[in-house]
Order: structure tokens, then C-alpha cells, then sequence
């Protein structure tokens, strides 16, 4: 039996702050490349719903129900979305929007009404996440080790399968459609794919950062990723590196150096690892070697120049 | 139900704010804009946070002071427009990509700031929550009446830029032929959509004013291609959905008024959807102009 605060709170939360972070930002990479990265804002919302619903239809805080719950709602409001793109003159982002605000505004009521504090189920944990309350009583003994770290490993390896053996055809189907569609790979077949796993990240990684803050770790490091590459292999594997280490650097930051430094209390741990994944944005946005802002203004001055004469 | 005076004027906030989010949201819709609105809503968060921080240092009422909060609320939601119009004109990143993480970094850093709050030993943060998912029982006489000032003065000024707009998001290279700049009649939009959230933090809280931009603009689609109809439709759907969803959140105290806005509205949205298709089918038959 291990005892301390290290291997019982922190290191539990490095590993899922970490896996969260690294599958994030593997399907991210997928959503950047598509356009849709606000898809995953929009699942995100659609969680909470769903959790409400299997607490109260089956009275436990299962880990499985409350996944399952949380899948089925995500998927309803990926087809919603999809439906009133088809069927109305609505683009995607107004389909997207009203979705979102409108099963998060149902999983709030939900859990007003039905719930209201009687389990760790609440607003607050789904908008700020509870990495801080991830608890592994016995380390080194891995029957006691916590539900979201064993999702987590499984939803990883899941992506990892996934992406890995569907490579060729994520590739083809994102940069060749037609040439795609006629070999039988529909844009449909590949959205749904990446829908699921989306939605499957989303889900998992919602206990470690809450249901809003999941989409810095879909949007940020895809994002840095693209920043330094143009190929599809390095973009998906930057991204996932990338998210991974904003992951632990923000947790870092947020929940461990605080108390270091002599303050009482630490920060939020989700809060603070979505403010690195936007700083470590900014930095690769100007700092990147080739596309970066500060790489590119010169050319583009001479350019204008050669213009003007 | 007994309405006092009170209740009154509390209403008559909640009407406004529907009637200018709805005329504001229909011209955002037309914009292309709505993600846009949503960034900039959860980025008023660190304002929140920053304006609360500055209140309590120069010691006025607890830190909860309106004024203070709304500016840093406004500072950071016009923040977070620039940051995304500066990376996706600057850089390789598209907008979507750009509006996803500067959301995400905003609302995190607007968590950051509150969970610093909670831990200040003087701050008193439960006013605070209110903003993020709307409270009406919070609203005061005063704020009340800048609430519906604001709203008004907003809607009467996006109204009396109508030809702009429309002609703006019809025919972008007409506009910049005929009328003043093209940057900044979008520069307008944006600030009006700006102004319109920090008015609506009270009332439906930061997460969820982006419903009250764009479901009844969204529902007012269904049933008019014309913009004109379709905008004081949209109006009057936003004041139906504040309302009815203020009432109700006032006869079930747990129901965050914010949250009971959004459904109602989303009722009107299902509603408008059934009856356009419901006239679809009936008039299938007839040939007539397509707009679609």
C-alpha cells in the first residue's frame, strides 16, 4: 500500500489529464482538417443531457450507463444537426447553435429538477470538470484504480486502432472525395466515423476537463500542429504530442505549482490547462518556422511592394 | 399571479432584451456570424472575472459591481472577436478553427479567474454564477432599466442600419461599391452583437445568450424568405421565448432562467419546422417560386 498525495491525487490526474489530451488531440486533427472543429463544441454541450437521463432512468452514477447515456444523447444531436442542414436552408453553424444551447439548456433543467445536488452530478462539475477529485486509493494495485483512467486507456487505443488502420482512407476521403466516393468511401461513411470518435473522446475526457473546456483539447493542439506541417501523418501525430504535454502542463500549472509557489489554494486544473493550450497556440502561431505570422510578414511586404511598382 | 411593480419592470427588461436579441440575431444569421456570437459569449467569463477583481480592490460593493463587471465583460468578448478576425485573415487556421479555440482558451481562463475568486478570502463569488447561467431574480430596479435602455437603443440602431446589412451580406461587392467602408458596417454588427451579450448576462447568463441570438432568428427563417417579415418575426419570437421562459423560471425557483429561455424558444423553433413542412406537403402541388 502506497500513501501520498502524489501517487493517491496527482499522478491519477496526470494520466488522465494526459490520455484525454493525447486522444483530443488525434481526432482533433481529423475535425481541422474537415472544418468542423465546432463539432465537437456542439457535442460537447449535448453530454450533459444525456448523463441526466442515466441517473435518472437507472439510479446509479454507473460508469457504463452514464457513458452509454451520454453517447446515445451526443449521437441524437449529431443527427439532429445533420437533419437540419439537409432539411432546411440553415447552415451548419446555425444547426450547430441551436442544437448546443438547446440540449445543454435540457441538461441543466434535468438536472435542476430531478438531480439538484444529490450526487457529484452537477452544473458546475460539467462546466468546470473535477480532475482535482480523481482519487486512486491504492496505486500499483490496478482493481482499485479509477473508472475514468480504464475509459480513458480503452477510448485511447480505440482512436489509435481507428486512425491507425483507417489511415489511407480518412486520407483519401479528406483530400480526393470524388476519387473516394467511387471507390465506395462515402464523405457519409467518414463523417460518421469521425462523429463517433469524437463523440467517444468527448465523453471520456468530460470528467477530466467538463463538458466546454473538452473542446480546447479538440481545438488548440490541431490547431499548433498545423501551424508546422503539411503532412496529414505529422499533423495527427503533432497534435496528439501537442495535447498530451498541454494536458500535464496545465495541470501542472494549475493544480500543483500554486501550492508550490506558497499560495494556499491551486486553480482550477481544467481552466488552467485550456489557458496553456491557447497560449501554446498563440506561440506556435507566431513563432511557427515556416507559416508562422512573424516567418511570413517579409515575403508578403516584398510582395505588395512588387505589386505597387 | 399577483405582477408588482417590481416584476413589472423586470419583464418589461426581459421583453426588450428578446425583442433586440432577435432583430440583432436575424442580421448575424444573414452575416454568417452566429459561431462568432457564441466565442464572444463565453469569452465575457475573464471579464467577469477581471471586472469582480478590480471592483473588489477598489472596495465597491463587494465586488459585485454592475459597471465593472459589464466592462471587463465587454473587453474580453471584443477581445475574442479581434483574436479570431486576426487569425483567420493572418494565418494558415480557418475561422471555424479559430473561433473553437479562442472559445475554449477565454472560458478557461474566465475559470481560472473564478476559482482564483472563490479562493480570495474577502469575495463573495455567488453572485458571481449567476452570469454564467442567468438569474432574473437577481435584477434590481436599476439594472432593469438599463437593461431595457440598452436593448432598445441597440435594436433601434441595427434597424436603422438595415439597408446596410442586408445590402452588406446580399451582395458583399455592391456594398463596397455603393456604401461607406465594408469593415465597418461589420464592425458595427460585431459591436452591437457585443453589446446585446453583456446585456444578456444577467438575464440568460454567458453560455446560453447565444440561444436568444439565433433560434428565433433561426425559427424566423423557416417561415419567411423575406427580410423584412422574417426580422420582426424574429423579434417577435425573441420577446415570446424571454418571456414565457422568464415566467416560468420564476414559478420554478430551481430553473435557471437562462436555461427555461432556451427551451421555450427551442419549442418555437420545433414549431416553425413542423409548419413548414406541414405547408410543404399541403402545397407541393402548386408551382410556385422557389427560394430555396
Amino acid at each position: 500500500m502506497i500513501e501520498s498525495a502524489f501517487f493517491n491525487i496527482d499522478l491519477p490526474a496526470y494520466i488522465v489529464a494526459m490520455l484525454s489530451g493525447f486522444s483530443g488531440g488525434l481526432v482533433g486533427a481529423l475535425l481541422l482538417l474537415r472544418k468542423q472543429t465546432m463539432m465537437a463544441d456542439a457535442l460537447s454541450h449535448s453530454i450533459l443531457p444525456g448523463l441526466a437521463l442515466a441517473y435518472i432512468v437507472t439510479g446509479t452514477m454507473g460508469a457504463l450507463a452514464l457513458f452509454s447515456g451520454a453517447f446515445a444523447s451526443c449521437l441524437f444531436a449529431g443527427a439532429l444537426i445533420y437533419g437540419i442542414q439537409r432539411m432546411t436552408t440553415l447552415n451548419a453553424n446555425m444547426a450547430m447553435g441551436i442544437i448546443l444551447t438547446s440540449m445543454f439548456a435540457f441538461g441543466v433543467i434535468l438536472l435542476e429538477l430531478f438531480i439538484g445536488g444529490r450526487v457529484h452530478l452537477d452544473t458546475e462539475h460539467a462546466l468546470y470538470g473535477a480532475l482535482e477529485l480523481i482519487y486512486w486509493e491504492d496505486p500499483g494495485n490496478f482493481a482499485t484504480m479509477p473508472e475514468q483512467i480504464i475509459t480513458l486507456f480503452i477510448v485511447s487505443i480505440l482512436v489509435i486502432l481507428i486512425i491507425g488502420l483507417g489511415h489511407h482512407y480518412l486520407k483519401l476521403a479528406m483530400f480526393d472525395p470524388d476519387f473516394a466516393n467511387v471507390k465506395g468511401i462515402s464523405e457519409l461513411k467518414i463523417s460518421a466515423v469521425i462523429l463517433v470518435m469524437t463523440v467517444i473522446v468527448a465523453v471520456a475526457s468530460f470528467d477530466a476537463v467538463g463538458s466546454i473546456l473538452v473542446l480546447a483539447l479538440f481545438a488548440c493542439p490541431p490547431a499548433c500542429a498545423r501551424m508546422i506541417t503539411d503532412q496529414f501523418s505529422r499533423q495527427i501525430i503533432w497534435s496528439g504530442l501537442i495535447g498530451g504535454a498541454c494536458a500535464i502542463g496545465g495541470y501542472l500549472g494549475g493544480a500543483v505549482l500554486p501550492p508550490l509557489l506558497g499560495f494556499e489554494n491551486s486553480l482550477s486544473a481544467a481552466g488552467s490547462i485550456a489557458v496553456l493550450a491557447g497560449l501554446t497556440q498563440l506561440c506556435f502561431i507566431v513563432l511557427a518556422p515556416e507559416y508562422g505570422v512573424l516567418a511570413q510578414t517579409e515575403p508578403k511586404q516584398k510582395k505588395s511592394k512588387n505589386m505597387g511598382q | 399571479m399577483d405582477i408588482g411593480f417590481n416584476t413589472a419592470l423586470v419583464l418589461l427588461s426581459v421583453l426588450s432584451l428578446g425583442a433586440a436579441c432577435g432583430i440583432i440575431g436575424a442580421y448575424i444569421m444573414l452575416y454568417k456570424k452566429s459561431l462568432v456570437s457564441d466565442a464572444v459569449s463565453h469569452a465575457t467569463l475573464p471579464g467577469i472575472g477581471i471586472g469582480f477583481i478590480l471592483a473588489l480592490w477598489a472596495g465597491l460593493d463587494d465586488g459585485r459591481f454592475l459597471p465593472f463587471l459589464l466592462m471587463g465583460a465587454a473587453f474580453t468578448g471584443y477581445l475574442a472577436s479581434r483574436i479570431i478576425q486576426w487569425i483567420s485573415a493572418e494565418t494558415r487556421l480557418t475561422e471555424d478553427s479559430a473561433i473553437s479555440s479562442t472559445l475554449s482558451f477565454f472560458f478557461g481562463l474566465g475559470i481560472v479567474f473564478f476559482s482564483l475568486i472563490q479562493n480570495l478570502e474577502s469575495g463573495n463569488r455567488s453572485g458571481l454564477d449567476s452570469f454564467l447561467l442567468g438569474q432574473t431574480s437577481g435584477i434590481n430596479y436599476s439594472d432593469a432599466l438599463i437593461i431595457s435602455l440598452v436593448s432598445l437603443v441597440a435594436a433601434i440602431l441595427a434597424i436603422t442600419l438595415h439597408r446596410h446589412f442586408i445590402i452588406q451580406s446580399f451582395d458583399a461587392n455592391f456594398a463596397k461599391l455603393n456604401g461607406p467602408r465594408q469593415g465597418s458596417i461589420e464592425r458595427m454588427l460585431s459591436i452591437l452583437m457585443l453589446v446585446i451579450v453583456c446585456t444578456g448576462l444577467k438575464t440568460t447568463g454567458a453560455i446560453l445568450i447565444l440561444a436568444l441570438l439565433i433560434i428565433p432568428a433561426g425559427s424566423a427563417r423557416q417561415c419567411s424568405d423575406n427580410n423584412k417579415p422574417m426580422i420582426a418575426l424574429s423579434a417577435a419570437y425573441g420577446v415570446i421565448s424571454a418571456l414565457s421562459g422568464a415566467l416560468l423560471s420564476a414559478s420554478y425557483a430551481n430553473i435557471p432562467t437562462g436555461a427555461s429561455i432556451v427551451m421555450c424558444s427551442f419549442v418555437i423553433f420545433a414549431g416553425s419546422l413542423m409548419i413548414k413542412f406541414a405547408t410543404k406537403a399541403l402545397c407541393s402541388r402548386v408551382k410556385g417560386p422557389s427560394y430555396d
